[in-house]
């Protein structure tokens, strides 16, 4: 009997140890090298009671404009990415199915609406397609967030293009977040200085 | 096997030398009753023994929490492959910590203590792995990954503290709309609360196992979501902790330790009084259904073994109101009907109150009655002055009738005594 609580045990413990070493082993020792995209974001700061003080994000874009087709709330999608111009991540169309090719990343369908956020100059007659980006957790020192969140308010405020977010994007659609970056400074260095 | 009295024993003990003066007993049968509940009394688990259990749990906890706050604090001026290795360090210290209290078989502080702390090595380490990645997720992924890979802690320590996190910790799933998934969460730590309420178990154990029931159970009544099947669930467990409390009121189980009579008694009343207003038909719910249905047979079962009126009333009451909720959709009607229903079960209390000389069902019908009169007639159509002169009648009603009860218990007691 104690041999097999003991086995038990073990296994459990294991087994407690299994996904974060799977997560670790993912992120760190991807089958392909994942690339790198700048998404634009805002931020507010809220607290895990077990993870512990971080910066929610917002990242952009949210939403694409409506191509006629129906997804159901909270669905599984596949956003297909890749750049502007300037350098920044965009969404080009959301899929039920994986892409071939190009880039993607996997979203939490939300709903399709009008886009009120703009509210005086809100058309009507479009609608968008929001969804979820899954990395919106900017994890961070309790005594450095708070002061996180009203730099990346104060920057946000005036442009959503000072903060950006450096994410990693993986081939089979998964995305961590690898940096926080504010007018180009990662977010640290910013509040370093900042204090200066 | 009844469960053992060990305060009755005392005082038989001390009963024995006045018994043996007044020849009520023969000096033989006082010593051989005196070693015998002796040896009982000695072989007893003493309270001690779970306060020491108690407070080593509460200690595990205490670092556990610890552990989760140290985390939070987010250590990042460390580089990423040090807060890694150190993440994995307290679910390793914990894994040696059970592995000695399994290997040296250690007592219960040991094994509540290990329980406790390898659950918070699982937290800590899950969490620094999401805190260093910035890995998203919610609250309720968390906990439903927490709850899964660590469950068997439960078994293998028979920890009452893992118990007692798991009831907490399987609240933060009850929003998710997988109501089965949800179910088998539920389902899994029961055999461990069921054993805990076999006969032979001690006092502290089962009254544990049967507080820790009255949560599990509220859990499934929140995954039933509609209002309309709520009242179903909450209808079923009131009539399955009512029969369960009789049940054990029978082995002399009374007080704190048996909170499913107050529980499923208080439910009864209630739901006979308001309930009837979240009517609306029969569930199409194939979830509620089983669920329901499980929960009057338990009922049946505790009814009828053995079989008691008191038991059977409160069974049939919850089973005529849920014939009324799912059939009745005339307001009116169904009020009258379910006032009717506990205006009977009330009556049942009282009368069995005197018949079986109980003052506690005569005034738990007499509370029934009177809280039904209050609902239907002093509503606000009653001035101040009559629903005072009400709620005084009432009052005295309530003395008067347990004093007329109490002198009667008394004189029978004093008739038996000179019998």
């Amino acid at each position: 009997m104690k041999t097999i609580r003991l086995i038990a045990f073990i296994l459990t413990i294991i087994a407690g140890m299994a996904y974060p070493i799977f997560k670790i082993i993912r992120i760190e020792y991807p089958a392909q090298e994942p690339v790198v995209y700048r998404f634009r974001s805002g931020a507010v700061d809220p607290y895990d009671p077990f993870r512990g003080r971080y910066v929610t994000l917002r990242p952009l874009p949210d939403r694409i404009p409506d191509d006629g087709a129906i997804y159901p709330y909270n669905a599984r999608l596949y956003a297909s990415i890749g750049n502007d111009s300037d350098g920044l991540a965009t969404v080009q169309k959301l899929s039920t199915v994986q892409p071939e090719n190009g880039d993607f990343i996997i979203v939490k369908y939300r709903n399709k609406r009008v886009d009120w956020e703009n509210r005086e100059n809100a058309d009507k007659n479009k609608k968008y397609h929001f969804f979820n980006l899954p990395f919106s957790r900017y994890y961070l020192n309790e005594k450095l967030a708070p002061e996180a969140e009203k730099a990346v308010a104060d920057v946000t405020r005036a442009d959503t293009s000072d903060c950006i977010l450096k994410v990693k994007v993986y081939d089979d659609g998964h995305a961590i977040i690898d940096e926080l970056e504010i007018k180009g400074i990662p977010l640290l260095e910013y509040l370093k200085n900042r204090r200066k | 096997m009844s469960r053992k009295n060990y305060k009755f024993m005392e005082w038989l003990l001390n009963e024995l030398p006045v018994l043996r003066e007044k020849s009520v007993l023969e000096q033989e049968a006082s010593e051989r009753l005196d070693v015998y509940y002796r040896k009982q009394l000695a072989e007893a688990p003493s309270p001690q023994k779970y306060l020491s259990g108690v407070l080593s749990a509460f200690g595990a906890l205490l670092i556990g929490l610890g552990l989760v706050l140290l985390v939070a604090f987010n250590w990042d001026m460390l580089p990423k492959i040090w807060r890694l290795g150190i993440a994995f360090l307290p679910l390793l210290a914990a894994a040696g910590f059970g592995i000695f209290t399994i290997a040296k078989d250690k007592d219960h502080r040991w094994r509540e203590a290990s329980a406790v702390i390898s659950m918070a090595g699982v937290v800590t380490l899950t969490s620094l792995v999401s805190q260093i990645y910035h890995l998203d997720g919610t609250l309720e992924s968390f906990m439903r990954l927490i709850l899964l890979v660590t469950l068997p802690l439960l078994y293998i320590f028979r920890s009452y503290a893992y118990a007692i996190m798991y009831c907490i910790g399987i609240f933060f799933l009850a929003r998710s709309d997988n109501q089965w998934l949800n179910f088998a969460y539920f389902m899994v730590p029961l055999p461990f609360l069921i054993w805990n309420l076999r006969p032979g178990t001690s006092n502290y154990q089962s009254a544990f196992a049967r507080w820790l029931m009255l949560p599990l159970s509220l859990f499934l009544i929140i995954l039933m979501k509609k209002q309309s099947d709520a009242i179903f669930g909450l209808a079923a467990f009131s009539a399955m902790f009512y029969s369960g409390g009789m049940f054990f009121r029978e082995r002399g189980v009374s007080g704190l330790r048996n909170p499913w009579l107050f529980g499923g008694w208080l439910g009864i009343t209630l739901l006979l009084l308001f309930g009837w207003g979240a009517r609306s038909g029969i569930s199409d719910s194939y979830f509620v259904t089983v669920v329901v249905g499980v929960s009057l047979l338990i009922s049946i079962v505790f009814a009828c073994i053995p079989r008691n009126v008191e038991k059977i009333s409160g069974v049939i009451a919850m089973v005529l109101f849920m014939v009324c909720a799912a059939t009745i959709s005339e307001k009116q009607l169904i009020s009258w009907f379910c006032h009717g229903i506990l205006l009977a079960l009330g009556t049942a209390n009282i009368i069995q109150g005197v018949r079986r000389r109980r003052i506690i069902s005569f005034n738990a019908g007499m509370l029934q009655v009177a809280l039904l009169a209050y609902v239907r007639f002093f509503s606000d159509d009653f001035d101040l002055f009559w629903r005072a002169i009400g709620f005084m009648t009432i009052g005295v009603a309530f003395v008067v009738a347990n004093i007329i009860l109490s002198r009667k218990i008394r004189n029978y007691n004093e008739e038996e005594v000179s019998k």
